[in-house]
C-alpha cells in the first residue's frame, strides 16, 4: 500500500463524482442521525447521573396494596439507629397539577431552618433567607407562572378547595436542568397544607449512607425492620434510568435497521452495477500487471475513503447538532413533550463507547456491501473485457 | 433477551459476518470436492478465483472479530451498570453458564482466523495452489466453530436476565469464597507472578536459541499465565487495593482504558508467537520473532510498572 | 524465449456461440527476435498475443516463457509475469482518458513501488525517452492519436520489460505516425528486446529488423 494507490483511489472517486457524492451524502446522513440519537441519550444519562450523585443513597417508601402511602415520620429515628446510617430525613413532597397550563409541578417541602437532604437546597436557602410563606421555583415553573400572570405569588388549592397563597421569593440557579426546572421549594409546613398531610406522616424517608459498601446491608436491615416499605437504593435508580435510555436508543436503532438495510442495498447496487467503462478500466489495470489483490485493495480503499469521510462528517456533524444547536426536534422524542422541559441544556459528552458503537454499525455494513462487487471486479478476465 | 444498542449491534455485525462466512463455506465445499490443479476446465478457473473471495471474506471477518472482541467486553461492561450486583464485565460474563465459554471461543476464533489467513497467504505465494485444498478443509472446521460461537452468543444474550442478581468481581475472584473461578485461581499471588516471569524468561531464552516450537508453545502458556497472574498479582496493584482482583475492571474509564492496551499486547504477542511455530511447521521457513517479542516485552514492562510504582510510592508490597 | 505448444483457444466452449480462435498452434519466438504475426482480422492473431501475455488461459496446450509455463499460473502470478516481462501495446491504446499523461504512465508501478517519488521519477524518465514529457500534466483524452500512442508505449515500457507485444499498433495511425512507431520498434529491437507485432499492415514487412513473419489463418499458424 502506498500513497500513489491512495491518490489513484481518490482520482477514481473523483471521476465518478456524482455517484461518490450521493453515497457519501446518504451515508453521512445516516451516521449523523444515529450518532445524534446516541449522543442525546448519553448526554441525558450523564445529566441524570450528575443529578443522582447529589441524592441520598436510600429511599424508603411505604406501600399498601402496591400503592404509595404516607409513611409515619417517627420511623426516621429507628432508621437512624442502624449502623452505617449517617442521617435520615422525612420528606414531604408531591406533584401539584396546575390545571390551566396542564402541567405538573414538583412541590418539595423543606425546613428552612434545618439542614435538608440535599446540598443544593441548603445553599439556596442560606442565600435567600426565606420566610415561611415564601417559595423558590425552577425556571420552567417561573415561565409558566408568568404566562398566567402570577408575578409575585401563587395560590395553591388544597384537596379541600382552600387557597394557600405563597409568595415568590426567587428562582433556582439550575445546576442540572432536568430536576430543577419543574420544582417548587416551599416550607415544610406549607407543603403539608397543600397536600393535606398530617404532621406525623411524611411522603417518604431518605437515608444517607456515606460508605457505598454498607449500602446493601443497610437497605436489607430497613426492609427487615419495616416489611411494609419499599427500599430503593440509588443504584436501582441509576440502573432503571440507564435501562430507559438504552431502551429508547435501542428502539431507534431497531427502527433504523430498515434504513441501514436500504442503504446496504443501495451500496451493493452501486458497487456491483459496474458500467462497461469501469469493467474496461479494471481490465486495463490487470493487463498492466495489477494483481487481484491490488484491485481489491484499490476497491476497498475507495470504499474506506467514502466511509471514513462520511463517518467523520456524520459524527462531527452530530456533535455540533446535539451540543451546539441543542438537537432541535430530536430532543423532544427523548424527554417527552412536557412544556416545562424544553429549556434543558445538553451537556457535551464525548463518549468513546458511542463512537465505537457507531463505528461498528457503519463500517462493517459498508464493507460488507462492497466485498462481493469488489471481488467480482478483481477477477474480471482482462482479455475478455478488452476484446 | 435484553436489547441494549450494544447487544443489537453485536448481533447484527455477527450475523453479517456469519452470512459471509457461509458464502466462503459454500466455496470451501466446492473446492474440497472439485478443485484439481491439473484440470483446465472453466470450473477449475472459477474455483481458483473464488479462493480469493474466501480470503477476502475471512480477512473481513478476522478484522471485525478482533474489534468485536473488545466491543463485546465493552458492551458487557456497560451492561454491568444495569444488572444488579455486577460492577464490571466479570459479573455479566458469569451471569449465565454460556458467558465464559463464549469469551474463550471468541479469543480462540481470532487465533483460528489469523492462522488460516497465514496459511492462505502462503498458499497464494505458491504457483501450484499447494495449500488450497488443505486451507479449505481447515475452513470447513473453522466455519463450524464460528457457527457454534454464534449459537453460544445467541444463548448467552437470550439468557441474560437483567433482574437476576449476579456476583461482582469481588466475589468471583476472591480466594476466600468458594466460587468456581476462585477455586481455580486459589494460588498464592506471588507464585503466579513468579510463573509469569518464569515463562517470560524462558521465552527470551527460546527466542535467543531460536527454539521456535518451544517459543510457540510458551506463547500460548504466556497468554494463560498472563491472564491468571494479571488477576491474582498485578490487578490489585493497578487498582491499588489488595482485595480487588479482576481482569475486567481495568477496561473501565476509571483506569484510563489501560486494559485494552494490556490485552492488545498480550493477545497480539502470544498470537505472533503461535504464528511463528505454525509457519515453521507449515512451510519450513525460519520465521522472525521480532514483533512477537516486542509485544510480549511491551506487556511485561507495562504490567510490571504497576507494582514497581506502587512499591516506590508507598514503600510496602501488597503481597 | 516464447514457446506455444499445441495451443488451442475456443471461446464460449459448449455454447451455440462457440468460436475456435486457435487450434493446435505451435510457435517459437527467440530472445531478441522481431516477429510479425500477419493475417486478416478474426484470424486469431490477437488471441495468440493475449495468450503469450497470459492475459487469458488456453483451452488446452500451453505457453512457456523463459522456461516457465505461464498459461497455467495462478492469476496473481500471471499478473506478476506481465508486470516483469511484458509490454503490451493495444490497438485502441486503452488509456484512462480523464487522467493525465503522467498518471497514465505511472499506472503499472502503483501496486509494486512503495515510494511515490520513485514512481514519478521513473515515469518522467520513460516519458522523456518517448518524447511525451512536455505534455505530462495534460489529460490524455485531449491528445492526438500519435501522442496517445506515445503515452501507451511509455506506459508499457515503464518497467523496462524484455518482451514487447503489440496488437494492430498502426491501425489508428496515419502514414507518418506509423512510420514513427516503426522507428521506435527498431530502436527497441536494437536494445535487444523481443518483439511480436500482430498486424495486417503490409508496411511492417518493409521495416528492417523484422526477423520473421508468421502467417495466421483461421486459427492456424504457418511460417511464411
Amino acid at each position: 500500500m502506498n500513497l500513489a494507490m491512495v491518490d489513484f483511489a481518490l482520482a477514481q472517486l473523483r471521476r465518478r463524482i456524482w455517484k461518490s457524492l450521493a453515497l457519501f451524502f446518504v451515508f453521512s446522513l445516516l451516521v449523523w442521525l444515529v450518532t445524534s440519537i446516541f449522543f442525546i441519550a448519553a448526554s441525558i444519562k450523564k445529566e441524570l447521573l450528575l443529578t443522582l450523585e447529589a441524592l441520598p443513597q436510600i429511599y424508603v417508601q411505604k406501600t399498601i396494596a402496591g400503592r404509595l402511602e404516607p409513611i409515619p415520620a417517627k420511623r426516621v429515628e429507628q432508621i437512624e439507629r442502624i449502623a452505617g446510617v449517617e442521617a435520615a430525613y422525612p420528606r414531604v413532597w408531591g406533584y401539584y397539577y396546575f390545571t390551566p397550563a396542564g402541567v405538573n409541578f414538583s412541590v418539595v417541602g423543606i425546613d428552612f431552618e434545618d439542614v435538608s437532604y440535599k446540598e443544593n437546597f441548603d445553599d439556596l436557602i442560606a442565600n435567600l433567607d426565606l420566610e415561611d410563606d415564601e417559595m423558590v421555583v425552577g425556571e420552567g415553573v417561573k415561565r409558566i407562572l408568568q404566562k398566567y400572570y402570577y408575578k409575585d405569588f401563587f395560590n395553591f388549592i388544597t384537596p379541600k378547595g382552600e387557597f394557600v397563597p405563597i409568595r415568590l421569593a426567587g428562582v433556582f440557579e439550575a445546576s442540572s436542568a432536568l430536576e430543577s426546572s419543574d420544582t417548587i421549594l416551599v416550607h415544610i409546613s406549607k407543603a403539608r397544607e397543600i397536600f393535606l398531610l398530617p404532621s406525623d406522616l411524611a411522603t417518604d424517608i431518605v437515608v444517607r449512607v456515606p460508605n457505598p459498601k454498607e449500602l446493601p446491608v443497610v437497605a436489607k436491615k430497613i426492609q427487615e425492620l419495616y416489611p411494609d416499605v419499599r427500599v430503593i437504593t440509588k443504584e436501582d435508580i441509576k440502573a432503571s434510568y440507564q435501562n430507559i435510555f438504552d431502551y429508547k436508543a435501542g428502539l431507534f436503532l431497531a427502527l433504523l435497521i430498515g434504513a441501514f438495510l436500504a442503504f446496504f442495498i443501495l451500496v451493493f447496487e452501486k458497487a456491483s452495477g459496474m458500467e462497461r467503462s469501469q469493467i474496461k478500466e479494471i481490465a486495463i489495470l490487470k493487463a498492466l500487471g495489477w494483481r487481484i489483490s491490488d484491485i481489491l485493495r484499490l476497491k476497498f480503499l475507495e470504499a474506506l475513503l467514502v466511509i471514513g469521510g462520511s463517518f467523520l462528517v456524520g459524527t462531527i456533524g452530530a456533535y455540533f447538532y446535539v451540543f451546539v444547536l441543542q438537537a432541535p426536534l430530536l430532543l423532544d422524542i427523548f424527554q417527552g413533550f412536557s412544556v416545562l422541559k424544553p429549556r434543558f441544556e445538553l451537556i457535551p459528552v464525548w463518549d468513546w463507547g458511542v463512537v465505537s458503537s457507531i463505528f461498528f454499525i457503519a463500517v462493517p455494513l459498508y464493507l460488507a456491501a462492497v466485498i462481493i462487487p469488489s471481488w467480482r471486479a478483481s477477477v474480471i478476465d482482462p482479455e475478455e473485457a478488452l476484446r | 433477551m435484553f436489547l441494549t444498542p450494544e447487544i443489537l449491534i453485536l448481533l447484527i455485525v455477527d450475523t453479517m459476518i456469519l452470512i459471509f462466512l457461509f458464502i466462503a463455506f459454500v466455496v470451501a465445499i466446492m473446492v474440497v470436492r472439485y478443485f484439481d490443479f491439473g484440470q483446465d476446465t472453466p470450473l477449475q478457473y472459477a474455483l481458483e478465483r473464488r479462493s480469493y473471495l474466501a480470503s477476502v471474506i475471512v480477512q473481513y471477518a478476522l478484522w471485525l472479530k478482533i474489534g468485536l472482541l473488545f466491543y463485546f467486553v465493552f458492551a458487557l461492561d456497560k451492561l454491568s451498570a444495569i444488572i444488579p450486583g455486577a460492577m464490571c464485565a466479570a459479573g455479566v460474563v458469569t451471569a449465565n453458564e454460556y458467558g465464559v465459554p463464549l469469551l474463550m471461543m471468541k479469543v480462540v476464533g481470532i487465533y483460528l482466523f489469523g492462522l488460516w489467513l497465514i496459511l492462505n497467504a502462503h498458499d497464494f505465494r505458491t504457483k501450484d495452489f499447494h495449500y488450497t485444498k488443505m486451507k479449505f478443509w481447515l475452513f470447513l472446521g473453522i466455519f463450524l466453530f464460528a457457527l457454534a460461537e454464534y449459537g453460544l452468543e445467541l444463548l448467552f444474550f437470550r439468557d441474560l436476565d437483567v433482574s437476576k442478581v449476579v456476583s461482582c468481581c469481588g466475589v468471583l475472584f476472591n480466594p476466600l469464597r468458594s466460587s468456581a473461578a476462585a477455586k481455580l485461581l486459589a494460588l498464592d499471588p506471588r507464585v503466579t507472578a513468579l510463573l509469569f516471569y518464569g515463562v517470560a524468561a524462558l521465552m527470551l531464552l527460546a527466542a535467543w536459541r531460536r527454539w521456535i516450537y518451544l517459543f510457540a508453545f510458551l506463547s500460548l502458556l504466556f497468554l494463560v499465565v498472563g491472564v491468571i497472574s494479571l488477576i491474582e498479582y498485578f490487578s490489585p496493584y493497578i487498582y491499588e487495593l489488595p482485595t480487588h482482583r479482576c481482569p475486567f475492571c481495568i477496561l473501565q474509564p476509571e483506569y484510563g482504558y489501560v486494559g485494552y492496551v494490556l490485552y492488545g499486547a498480550l493477545l497480539g504477542g502470544s498470537f505472533l508467537g503461535v504464528k511463528a511455530g505454525f509457519e515453521k511447521w507449515l512451510v519450513g521457513i525460519e520465521p522472525s520473532l521480532r514483533w512477537a517479542l516486542v509485544l510480549d516485552l511491551l506487556y511485561v514492562v507495562m504490567v510490571s510498572f504497576y507494582p514497581i510504582l506502587y512499591i516506590i510510592r508507598n514503600g510496602v508490597r501488597l503481597f | 524465449m516464447i514457446e506455444c505448444k499445441r495451443l488451442t483457444k475456443i471461446y464460449n466452449k459448449g455454447t451455440p456461440k462457440e468460436v475456435v480462435a486457435l487450434r493446435d498452434v505451435e510457435c517459437r519466438v527467440g530472445d531478441g527476435e522481431f516477429v510479425l504475426l500477419m493475417g486478416p482480422s478474426g484470424s486469431g492473431k490477437s488471441t495468440l498475443l493475449a495468450l503469450m501475455a497470459a492475459l487469458t488461459r488456453p483451452t488446452s496446450g500451453k505457453v512457456v516463457v523463459d522456461g516457465e509455463v505461464v498459461s497455467k499460473l495462478p492469476e496473481d502470478f500471471s499478473a506478476l509475469f506481465r508486470h516483469q516481462k511484458i509490454a503490451f501495446i493495444f490497438q485502441k491504446f486503452h488509456l484512462l482518458d480523464d487522467l493525465s499523461v503522467l498518471e497514465n504512465v505511472a499506472l503499472p508501478l502503483i501496486p509494486y513501488v512503495r515510494s511515490q517519488k520513485e514512481i514519478e521519477a521513473r515515469a518522467r524518465r520513460v516519458m522523456e525517452r518517448f518524447l511525451i514529457d512536455h505534455k505530462a500534466h495534460q489529460k490524455v483524452g485531449k491528445l492526438s492519436g500519435g501522442e496517445q500512442q506515445r503515452v501507451a508505449i511509455a506506459r508499457s515500457m515503464i518497467n523496462d520489460p524484455p518482451i514487447i507485444l503489440a496488437d494492430e499498433p498502426t491501425a489508428n495511425l496515419d502514414a507518418r505516425l506509423s512510420e514513427q512507431f516503426m522507428q521506435i520498434l527498431r530502436e527497441l529491437k536494437r536494445d535487444g528486446r523481443t518483439i511480436v507485432v500482430a498486424t495486417h499492415d503490409p508496411r511492417f514487412l518493409r521495416v528492417d529488423g523484422v526477423d520473421r513473419v508468421l502467417n495466421v489463418r483461421e486459427g492456424h499458424v504457418f511460417d511464411a
